[in-house]
């Protein structure tokens, strides 16, 4: 084995996470090669050095504090009120008039001249009932569709601010929950838009 | 809740936690609670700088999750899945606050900044003997402080948050192999910053 990959290894050599057949080559090449075993003791050294500290503990109240006011929030959760009996009339009605747009638009795109479509869809105007029923009725691949481009979409600017790989990844978060009223407005009139384009 | 149940949870592993959550345990997210809280405070801390704010934000972060939780496909760890709520919900804070940030001087905290104490000992520690451990704890962290922000950042996920190679590749979306070669330079370059304390104390 040569030194490089040694060397790129002892990290994990270290903490035992090699193959019982690499931790072997390993333990040969460093019986025999002194630069590579002075690596490991400084790396270990390091390693060491750095151990038995944790990230300070500098809350603003005392720390038993925090999981009773956690709990005292969750106490507080509204209920959510149970829409759907309620909805489906709302519901229809907006899916005929989503039908009834569609159509319009469809039959009418050669005609219509590009500038009036952002008329069409701010009388459009989804109240925010029917889409957060609409959104809670999709499937779970669209809902994340719809994350995602928000992310995308509303986020955006500070995606480019900050670390942008750190959004595309992990779990997606049901996000949409998380906005203002105005904001799932604003989502679901550009996924409209995006939708009938 | 007997202290025979209160032993058997502390001992849990994260999934077992969630699974008794979604059967109605209670108490199994009160002991999620208290292992994350301070990871997701520093976090919180971390990204909006203000202490009153990375508390409220961290609470939140639990009151997002407990309300998710039933729904949570953990095809990520829970520990993976919390910090990303905690990182959008100070995201979106920070969206909101921009100007307000702005305005904070922020090069006293640069971003990913990393403030470190000594891990209490159970015996009592010589003053002499804590002074010291006192100040390395400012060497260590002046020195990671040094670092290039994503060496700086894997640093801190993979030695003081706990973090296994392939989270921490997904959570910053980068391969496992520029993780590890991070890490590994991060290392390097420690060893240098703390050169005299290694000689000094080892």
């Amino acid at each position: 084995m040569k030194c490089k990959s040694v060397q790129e290894k002892l990290i994990d050599y270290l903490n035992q996470e090699l193959s019982f057949r690499d931790t072997q080559k390993i333990a040969e090449h460093l019986k025999q090669c002194a630069v590579c075993s002075r690596e490991l003791q400084e790396l270990k050294s390091v390693l060491a050095l750095t151990q038995e500290f944790q990230l300070e503990t500098c809350y603003p109240y005392p720390s038993e504090d925090f999981l009773i006011q956690v709990r005292h929030k969750i106490k507080n959760l509204q209920p959510k009120p149970k829409v759907l009996p309620r909805l489906i009339p709302v519901f229809a009605s907006a899916m005929i008039l989503l039908v009834v747009i569609i159509a319009t638009y469809i039959v009418n795109t050669k005609k219509m001249p590009t500038a009036s479509e952002d008329q069409l869809f701010t009388e459009l105007k989804p109240d925010i009932h029917n889409v957060t029923y609409l959104y809670e009725h999709l499937d779970t691949k669209t809902q994340e569709l719809i994350n995602d481009q928000m992310i995308a979409e509303v986020l955006s600017d500070e995606v480019k601010q900050i670390d942008r790989e750190l959004i595309f990844s992990a779990e997606p978060i049901d996000l949409f929950s998380q906005l203002s009223n105005d904001e799932k407005e604003d989502i679901v009139n550009q996924l409209l838009k995006k939708y009938l384009n | 809740m007997d202290s025979a149940q209160s032993v058997s949870r502390n001992a849990c592993a994260d999934k077992e936690l969630v699974r008794a959550f979604k059967q109605g345990d209670e108490a199994s997210f009160d002991e999620l609670v208290k292992r994350y809280q301070s990871k997701i405070y520093h976090l919180a801390l971390r990204m909006v700088r203000n202490q009153e704010v990375a508390w409220d934000l961290s609470q939140e972060t639990f009151v997002r999750a407990y309300q998710a939780l039933p729904k949570f496909k953990e095809r990520s760890s829970f520990y993976t899945w919390i910090f990303r709520i905690c990182f959008n919900l100070c995201l979106s804070y920070r969206k909101k606050h921009r100007k307000e940030l702005d305005v904070l001087s922020l090069d006293d905290m640069p971003e990913e900044t990393l403030l470190l104490e000594p891990i209490r000992e159970k015996t009592e520690m010589q003053p002499e003997m804590l002074r010291q451990r006192q100040e390395l704890a400012v060497a260590i962290s002046n020195a990671v402080n040094q670092l290039p922000i994503q060496q700086r950042k894997i640093f801190i996920m993979r030695q003081y948050e706990n973090f296994r190679n392939d989270e921490i590749a997904k959570i910053l979306n980068l391969s496992i192999g520029t993780v590890k070669a991070n890490y590994h330079h991060a290392l390097k370059r420690l060893q240098i910053l703390l050169k005299e304390w290694q000689e000094k104390l080892l």
